[in-house]
């Protein structure tokens, strides 16, 4: 244990007095509480980046912990980075994770006049952490099922059948641009379960992207151009075939039409060149503080897209950098909540090589959210920045365990046996460590805190309550769909 | 590369049971449907319960519905003549199963639960296993011997680390993931098998700095016109016996709940192509575990009826039913049949739960009171609107998503259409086919942008100049015209509402025709069958 960040934490929640009461709090139950948060009104958008196969925590957010549970270490307050400046950030009460922070150079950004692009340790104080989301306090063990986990977090209860953007769609129905989009992690274990939606839910289902490179072709905007007898006859067709079939498929044929129309409604926003970033690097949208047009490359640069012609062959979405600057212009385009998707965290071996990249690039998204969403104006809210008014969550369906299949029982290695890492529903699995940030979420603090065998500390944040906070956020009233209460910390 | 003794293999010991159900009430014959069918001794009772009569759909209609199911893609008007028109459900059964198609599209649908992936497996592995799936459809191979093979195989093994072997083998064969206790029992079982760099000289190499001399490269790289490049270029799997030897590796290559462990003769690593059929048997092991499971043939049933009933077991995105009783009795029947595939899967395409009529009567919302209504998957989509259009578009393959020369040999990347830049992949990818299966996996859904990029594909297929198949002869008239395209399109001639559509049309000229094959093909009536 060292004697920077660590101390600095278990301190800050001996002094806050919720470690002894969490310690005897062993039934969780839910009450309503539904005050309006601080943030009311502020908040426009939810950016949730969602990482499919579960993510290991306690590795990026709560890294202060024993080797067992995190054998990357953590950054302490006397390393620096490359260029010999502190690499973490003062103030920070959360164990920031070494594999967060890649290979510790500050990126110099040419399409903003060579400002240096901060490590996420060192944005770290701008960074909240919920230290101990659990599905189900009552329960035994922590839900270490990919299926059942990812429906608990997406859609707030075991048997969910709609996910939180559906909700949300349906209760902003045609108030914004665009509607809730998902951007990646389409399946089962991706955060396209965050678009579930059944029922009379089901045409509120989000728009679902794979990633930037849907955008490699320019599309076509819409059929409002189309002869009126191409139309009647489409309509008809469509029409009879709804009659004939329409409940099939859970109403989807149905909805089919509807789609349609949301296609034209939405087709001239998402036919934008703004939306091709990868391959239109002088496309534009948006101003920024300063006053110039957010262009492709300027955007992209943060995150590490590089724009420019299609690359041959086979190009996957799986890096965060290029999803997450696509959701900043679906946000920018108007959609009012976008989660972005990257699987590939279900690690069972090879762990110690797969992950250190992964989060790094998770790292490095977070970094650039930071640096660009203050710097752009935004339009709605004179005077304010995206980042003020925009909250952003990273959220898996659970944290790693089972380390202990190893010859010494796996207290300093901190892998299985293959060097990776499991999901068997013990503490490190079950307490996730999620991050959340934004202008109106005071950073660097550690909410519910662990012990090093990552016990909580306090009474852990239930996820249920965390998508409720979301959702009371964006200005919807989360006690029509949630009987857990909010999160009103998390506003400071 | 070939690997001895996969072929030959035959494995006993499949011998999870199935209790007979109990049937609801006697089986009447009706609507030229029999009582002999396992699914229809169940339904008909049950319907003529629910004072439903059940008919066999026109034979229009099935046509569609066999040709696509079985064979990945929308029937010609010709073709339905030729070989739908008249007859039977049986026959038609029997002639699109006989289709090379047949084989493929569920090959395609493999590949999905198979997670194929040559990025990180090596691509003759991929091969082997798409092959054994084609002995399944072909009726080489029951099904037990196929799990075993499958989840066994370095095409699987390849892909999937630790636990996660397991848990897909789970996924793919009993419909569930396993449980921890599970994945750690049975990942004893695999510890034979490992992994070792190799090189390939089909496929490219890394590249790295500039050089002179393999003096001027790090170690694991030579130099190769000038330039340093890796020594290795694939991920071979090997089995090393010797972490199962003795009696400390039959623990530890052990099951303890299904008390079974795996060892093998020998003190140095064998190349798979070293192993002899008994070797292949032993490794095999975890395969013929998990036929022994309870739900083994269960989870096999469910899977057919879900892809042929679409309702049957919805899955996350679409609200499920099922009639327990139905699938109690065809786990029954699949294993009379020793797992073979296509009995079963005959079984179900000539049940009455297929064969009636779409039609929803009014205010019926129970799915199981009319026939079947699925979304073509991208591919089919894709190729059914090549079809209509007389126009190659071109292919994904299912085995090999990843194109590039350093993870396919380019002799294996499927040809382009005669379209310019229209790339086959990346629209299907678009609308939730040709998964990556890396960072994208398989939807099926109806979102804005799978409908906007429909759109999109339609105004440059139907505006082709090459698409000429649909175009109109000289001296066609507008009602004629529109008979034709409802016949190409719809497998149905138009009803009544012919002559009024056609007196909406400006003419009966190709370019009508060209905007009529986007308003067809881009409706429901078109996507949903």
């Amino acid at each position: 244990m060292s004697a920077s960040s660590k101390f600095s934490r278990r301190e800050f929640l001996s002094y806050s007095g919720v470690g002894l009461a969490g310690l005897a709090a062993t039934v969780w139950i839910p009450k309503k509480v539904f005050a309006a948060p601080p943030a009311a009104g502020t908040i426009k958008r939810l950016l949730i980046l969602h990482a499919g196969g579960g993510m290991r925590s306690t590795a990026l957010f709560n890294a202060d912990v024993a080797p067992q549970w995190n054998p990357y270490g953590w950054v302490s307050t006397t390393d620096t980075d490359t260029t010999g400046a502190p690499l973490l950030a003062s103030g920070v009460q959360w164990g920031v994770g070494k594999p967060l922070v890649g290979d510790k150079t500050p990126l110099t950004l040419m399409q903003w006049n060579g400002v240096k692009l901060p490590l996420v340790s060192q944005i770290a104080n701008q960074i909240t952490v919920l230290g101990a989301v659990d599905h189900d306090p009552s329960a035994d063990l922590g839900d270490g099922n990919h299926y059942s986990a990812t429906v608990r977090m997406c859609t707030g209860s075991e048997n969910g059948q709609n996910g939180l953007l559906t909700m949300l769609s349906k209760e902003l129905d045609g108030q914004h641009p665009l509607p809730p989009t998902i951007v990646g992690g389409a399946g089962p274990i991706g955060a396209s379960v965050y678009g579930a939606g059944l029922g009379d839910l089901a045409r509120y289902r989000p728009i679902y992207i794979n990633g930037p490179t849907d955008f490699r072709y320019p599309r076509a905007s819409g059929g409002n151009a189309d002869p009126d007898y191409v139309k009647a006859i489409e309509s008809k067709l469509d029409n009879d075939m709804v009659a004939a079939r329409g409940n099939a498929m859970g109403g989807r044929a149905a909805n089919f039409i509807i789609v349609k129309q949301l296609g034209l409604k939405y087709g001239a926003v998402l036919a934008t060149d703004a939306l091709r970033l990868l391959y239109v690097p002088t496309a534009a949208l948006g101003m920024t503080t300063d006053g110039k047009p957010l262009t492709n490359a300027m955007l992209g640069e943060p995150f590490g897209v590089a724009a420019g012609p299609p690359p041959p062959g086979f190009v996957t979405d799986q890096d965060w950098g290029g999803p997450t600057a696509l959701g900043v212009r679906l946000l920018q385009l108007g959609a009012p909540v976008v989660s972005v998707g990257v699987g590939g965290w279900d690690f069972h071996s090879d762990e110690d090589r797969g992950l250190p990249p992964l989060a790094a690039s998770l790292g490095r998204a977070l970094s650039a959210l930071y640096f660009v969403l203050p710097r752009m104006a935004d339009p709605g809210v004179p005077g304010k920045t995206y980042w003020d008014t925009t909250l952003i969550v990273v959220t898996s369906e659970f944290g790693r365990d089972n380390t202990s299949d190893t010859a010494d029982g796996g207290l300093t290695i901190g892998y299985n046996r293959g060097n990776g890492s499991d999901h068997h529903g013990t503490n490190a699995c079950r307490y996730q460590a999620l991050p959340v940030m934004g202008g109106v979420i005071p950073g660097g603090r550690m909410l519910v805190g662990t012990d090093d065998q990552v016990k909580p500390m306090g009474r852990p944040q239930v996820s249920q309550s965390l998508l409720a906070t979301l959702m009371q956020a964006i200005g919807v009233d989360p006690a029509k769909y949630f009987a857990a209460p909010t999160l009103p910390e998390v506003y400071g | 590369m070939r690997f001895p003794g996969w072929l030959t293999l035959v494995l006993v010991g499949a011998c999870s049971s199935v209790n007979s159900p109990t049937g609801p009430g006697a089986c009447n014959p009706t609507g030229g449907m029999d009582c002999a069918n396992t699914i229809n001794a169940i339904v008909l009772p049950m319907l003529a319960h629910d004072g439903v009569h059940p008919q066999i759909a026109p034979d229009s209609e099935l046509c569609r519905r066999y040709s696509i199911d079985l064979t990945g893609v929308a029937p010609t008007w010709e073709e339905y003549q030729q070989n739908c028109a008249g007859r039977t459900p049986a026959q038609m059964v029997d002639y699109f199963m006989g289709q090379p198609g047949y084989v493929q599209i569920n090959q395609r649908l493999w590949a999905d639960a198979l997670q194929y992936d040559n990025r990180i497996v090596w691509y003759p592995y991929i091969q082997d296993l798409d092959a054994q799936v084609g002995k399944l459809y072909r009726g080489e191979l029951a099904y037990p011997d196929f799990a075993a093979i499958a989840v066994t195989h370095p095409g699987f093994i390849g892909k999937f680390v630790g636990e996660n072997v397991v848990a897909y083998a789970f996924l793919a064969f009993l419909g569930r993931d396993a449980l921890p206790e599970e994945r750690q029992d049975l990942l004893g079982l695999y510890r034979m098998w490992k992994a070792r760099p190799n090189y390939d000289p089909m496929l490219t190499r890394f590249r790295y700095n500039a050089c002179t001399t393999d003096a001027d490269c790090a170690t694991g790289r030579t130099c190769i016109t000038m330039v340093c490049q890796s020594t290795t270029n694939y991920r071979e799997l090997y089995i090393d016996p010797r972490p199962c030897a003795g009696n400390l590796g039959e623990v530890f290559c052990s099951s303890p709940m299904h008390n079974v462990h795996v060892q093998l003769a020998g003190t140095q690593p064998m190349s798979l192509d070293q192993l002899a059929p008994s070797d292949w048997q032993v490794l095999q092991t975890p395969g013929r575990v998990l036929t022994t499971l309870p739900y083994f043939w269960e989870a096999a049933v469910d899977n057919v009826l879900h892809k042929y009933l679409g309702w049957w077991h919805g899955g996350v995105e679409l609200p499920g039913y099922e009639i327990p009783e139905v699938r109690q009795a065809l786990a029954l029947f699949f294993q009379q049949k020793s797992g073979d595939m296509r009995a079963l899967e005959r079984e179900v395409l000539l049940s009455a739960l297929y064969l009636m009529a779409a039609q929803e009567p009014q205010g019926d919302t129970k799915w199981w009171h009319y026939g079947p209504t699925k979304q073509m998957i991208a591919e089919v989509w894709l190729d059914s609107v090549a079809k209509f259009a007389g126009v190659g578009l071109g292919t994904c393959d299912w085995r090999f998503p990843n194109l590039t020369p350093r993870w396919l040999p380019p002799a294996l990347v499927p040809p382009r259409g005669p379209i310019a830049g229209f790339d086959y992949q990346h629209e299907s990818r678009v609308m939730g086919g040709c998964p990556d299966q890396e960072a994208g996996f398989r939807y099926t859904d109806v979102g804005v942008l799978a409908e906007m990029e429909q759109r999109t594909i339609l105004g440059t297929v139907c505006g082709f100049a090459g698409a000429t198949a649909f175009l109109p002869a000289a001296g066609a008239d507008k009602t004629k015209l529109i008979a034709d395209l409802f016949r190409r399109a719809f497998t149905a001639a138009p009803g009544d509402e012919a002559a009024s559509l056609a007196s909406g049309l400006p003419a009966a000229d190709a370019s009508t025709a060209r905007n009529l094959c986007q308003a067809m093909l881009r409706s429901g009536r078109f996507l949903f069958y």
